[in-house]
């Protein structure tokens, strides 16, 4: 399976970068869930931070992992602050199926991004030129 | 961002404060907004699942060592201020969440033992202090 998407920035976001349109997120349970519209951040190497409040909608604290297994974050220019992590499925629309991930939240984050763990999954071709990013994964790991 | 007066500030306070922030290349408003912003986070009352979350983690401090010992690899869930269950895969870990109706509370899901990759935010123009 092969995507194409956008380079172009988001209505949200004053910072270009490409996007996945769909990214759905649930609970373990399957009990909750929400569509996000996420940015690629290349230099987070998460999989998938998201705001509080979308953290708190999906009850996520109910599958938090253990903060002794997170280590602490550090930003560019140093800043060290924790995270809240938990495991949860998400699903890329026509790309990716039902996957355990871990997302990470923090009272700084305004907006989801996907980092470059769940990047990994993927054979990711970033195209400047054309200012598209191409995902694919491949057919053989389905 | 507004610009705001503010009356009746301590003097060896403001001008310790201020020589602080200079020390650590901050403008003097963004020096305040972090301390206003610290002072708020001490200021938080404990929710009912903050309490929670604090007795679950006690409970793992205490069980620590037997996890990584005897439940290496295995799947844990910890949950009501106990350990609750353990497998080899997360099936019987949601099992237990539905049975005890554990949705909406806290509680700890994860692999002992399991290696986390650390987390850096590149820039971190979007994870905002």
């Amino acid at each position: 399976m092969n995507v194409e998407y956008s380079y172009e920035k988001t209505g949200y976001s004053n910072i270009l970068a490409p996007k996945i349109p769909e990214l759905t997120i649930k609970n373990l349970l399957g009990s909750k869930q929400k569509s996000l519209n996420v940015l690629l951040d290349t230099g987070y190497d998460g999989f998938l931070v998201i705001p509080e409040e979308i953290y708190e909608d999906l009850e996520l604290h109910t599958f938090e992992v253990m903060e002794d297994e997170i280590p602490i974050v550090e930003t560019f220019s140093g800043e060290k602050f924790i995270l809240r992590t938990a495991n949860t499925l998400i699903e890329v629309e026509e790309l990716l199926d039902e996957t355990i991930i871990e997302v990470d939240t923090t009272p700084y984050c305004k907006e989801p991004l996907i980092g470059r763990q769940l990047l990994e999954l993927f054979i990711a071709v970033l195209d400047g030129r054309e200012k598209i990013l191409k995902l694919e994964y491949p057919e053989n790991d389905v | 961002m507004p610009n705001v007066l503010i009356r009746d500030v301590d003097t060896d306070t403001y001008t310790n404060f201020k020589a602080k922030a200079a020390q650590e290349g901050l403008k003097l408003g963004e020096a305040i907004t972090k301390a206003m912003q610290v002072w708020m986070e001490s200021k938080k009352t404990l929710t009912k699942k903050d309490k929670q979350r604090q007795m679950n983690l006690l409970t793992y401090r205490k069980l620590k060592t037997t996890l990584h010992k005897e439940y290496f690899g295995k799947w844990i869930l910890i949950g009501q201020g106990e350990f609750l269950t353990s497998g080899d895969t997360l099936d019987p870990i949601i099992s237990k969440i539905k049975d005890l109706k554990l949705e909406g509370e806290h509680c700890f899901v994860f692999q002992v033992g399991k290696e986390v990759q650390k987390r850096t935010f590149g820039f971190g123009r979007r994870v905002q202090r």
